[in-house]
């Protein structure tokens, strides 16, 4: 079924309306995971590598650093999804 | 230690913390809040249109990628959120861990000395008679060796400043406090009592002998010796002025004692605070001991009023603080602060633990000894410096479960000062511990900080009254 031009229009308007959101959306939690990120790498990292507790601490805070390097970069691919599907749309002129 | 805080609680099963680890774990639990905001508001990231829409709209496949990375990355959120959990619990019982291994190794250290003391107590008596040990230790040896008790206090104060860097290292500090804790463990020994008994009463067993007892037998051996008599004691106000805020913070509480060197003398400071529903709250300030002469001076803040306090006898400075306590209006029952430093911090915990008054706050800082404990909810705070020599004679600290200890070594990696005795009991250095202390994000150490604080949220003016005490030097 081909759909009439005006109404394929406005759906094409609405989507990049949508993804355009979605783009800024994604940035600003981006923004927010990275400072969580150099939270956890700074803050509940042991001040040194004196006694045991602190280097099971070491380990601990590198393995949740990592889940959310993980999850910040899943966020990466999704603006780059994002992006590319932004330009894809509106390229179709 | 470094130069940092470590702050404790001896209700708490976390007994000694170090900053990093109560630190780390407090930084995890901020990082757990963003995470769970975080998770949910990234799940909520949707393109937001009907599949018909999307289908009208031939929409690309990164549309539908994205949405999968989304969910993705919201599983991953979720799990670090749960790690956060789990390493806080972790950070806690390790600090707590460390605490216990603390304890243990104090305490086999403390059996030690307890039964180096019995012994030497044991023999001692052959040659000097039971009673004669409190004597020997507190008078005797100064005052011959030094010619009276005014030149030994000269003489020890001038010991004090040449020898600084010693009697401010922590080492020596313990080393103090493990002498003072094995004092009863001498005297049980001089009596001849079987080792088993002494152990019973000793502060390893019931501790029916108590920390005061032998400070309480130094006075009645340094009354001998003419030492620590009381006298008659008179306070008068020295002057009255109007405060423009209520104190907030540990420092700014601090920072109101008075200082005795600067201001004539008056010893004691009383803010009383009118709310807006017309009823009175106060804030009382002691400052610290003026005179160290062995012999009763014409200031009650003096050795005389700081032994017999420690020993539990009746104390100038106390009957000061109490009198001046009635001439600022403050009646049994009313809400009070108190702040001391020093022998004021002495009085300051006295007084709230006597159960006179409604304990809005204690702050105390360099205590010399905390004997007696502060109604529960009293919201104390002691400040006292590792290498402190005064705070060394505090014997166990915290010894109050109902009062948060902050330490810090006040002079770690830093010159210690030849100009002045006991530099790391000064109330200045204090003032930038408690600096410290009311930056520290501890959840215990913030609740007392702000429940003070909370007292006198709705003032409406506040009158501050110093008072000066005066002892009679004629004995009673």
């Amino acid at each position: 079924m081909t759909l009439p031009d005006a109404t394929a229009d406005r759906a094409t308007s609405a989507l990049v309306e949508a993804l355009e959101l979605q783009h800024s959306q994604l940035s600003a939690v981006l923004t927010a995971l990275a400072d969580a990120e150099d939270s956890v790498v700074t803050g509940a990292s042991p001040g040194s590598w004196f006694g045991p507790a602190e280097r099971a601490q070491a380990l601990a805070v590198r393995g949740l650093a990592r889940i959310i390097d993980e999850a910040k970069t899943a966020v990466e691919r999704a603006l780059g999804d994002t992006s590319s599907a932004l330009w894809e749309v509106r390229s179709r002129g | 230690m470094a130069d940092d805080l470590v702050v404790s609680t001896s209700g708490s099963t976390i007994g000694v913390a170090s900053t990093d680890l109560i630190g780390a774990a407090h930084e995890l639990t901020r990082v757990q809040n963003d995470l769970d905001v975080l998770g949910p508001r990234l799940g909520g990231i949707t393109i937001g249109l009907p599949p018909a829409a999307l289908n009208a709209a031939a929409a690309p496949p990164g549309v539908y990628a994205a949405a999968r990375e989304i969910d993705l990355a919201v599983g991953l959120l979720a799990r670090a959120s749960n790690d956060c959990g789990t390493i806080r619990t972790g950070l806690k019982l390790a600090a707590s861990a460390y605490t216990m291994a603390e304890i243990a190794k104090k305490e086999a250290i403390e059996a030690i000395a307890a039964q180096i003391g019995y012994g030497l107590g044991f023999l001692l008596p052959q040659i000097t008679g039971t009673l004669a040990i409190p004597t020997v230790v507190a008078g005797t040896t100064i005052t011959v060796v030094s010619g009276g008790p005014d030149k030994a206090v000269k003489n020890l104060q001038d010991w004090l400043t040449e020898n600084n860097e010693v009697i401010t290292d922590p080492a020596f500090c313990d080393l103090l406090r493990l002498a003072q804790k094995s004092l009863d463990d001498l005297i049980a020994g001089g009596a001849h009592l079987p080792p088993a008994a002494a152990v019973a009463i000793g502060d390893e067993g019931t501790d029916l002998a108590g920390d005061d007892l032998a400070p309480g037998l130094i006075v009645l051996g340094g009354g001998a010796l003419g030492l620590f008599n009381e006298g008659k004691v008179s306070v008068e106000q020295t002057g009255t002025s109007t405060v423009k805020a209520p104190a907030t913070g540990l420092a700014e509480r601090i920072a109101r004692i008075p200082k005795t060197d600067e201001n004539g003398g008056s010893q004691i400071r009383i803010d009383t605070i009118r709310h807006s529903d017309g009823t009175l709250t106060y804030e009382v300030y002691i400052s610290g001991t003026q005179d160290f002469n062995l012999k009763n001076t014409t200031t009650p803040f003096d050795m005389t009023s700081n032994m017999r306090m420690i020993g539990h006898l009746p104390a100038g400075s106390m009957e000061a603080a109490r009198e001046a306590l009635r001439q600022a209006g403050v009646e049994p029952g009313d809400s009070v602060i108190f702040v001391g430093h020093s022998q004021g911090a002495l009085l300051a915990h006295e007084l709230a633990a006597s159960g006179d008054f409604d304990v809005k706050g204690v702050v105390e800082v360099g205590a010399p000894i905390s004997g007696s404990t502060l109604p529960t909810g009293a919201n104390g705070v002691s400040i006292a410096h590792t290498d402190d020599l005064v705070t060394a004679l505090g014997v166990d600290r915290p010894t109050d479960p109902n009062q948060i200890l902050v330490e810090r070594q006040a002079f770690a990696n830093k010159k210690v000062p030849h100009d002045e005795a006991v530099p790391a009991h000064n109330r200045d250095r204090y003032l930038e511990t408690a600096a410290m202390a009311d930056a520290s994000a501890r959840g215990d150490l913030t609740t007392a900080r702000k429940a003070m604080d909370a007292a006198s949220d709705d003032a409406v003016s506040i009158t501050s009254t110093t008072y000066k005490a005066v002892r009679e030097k004629k004995e009673r």
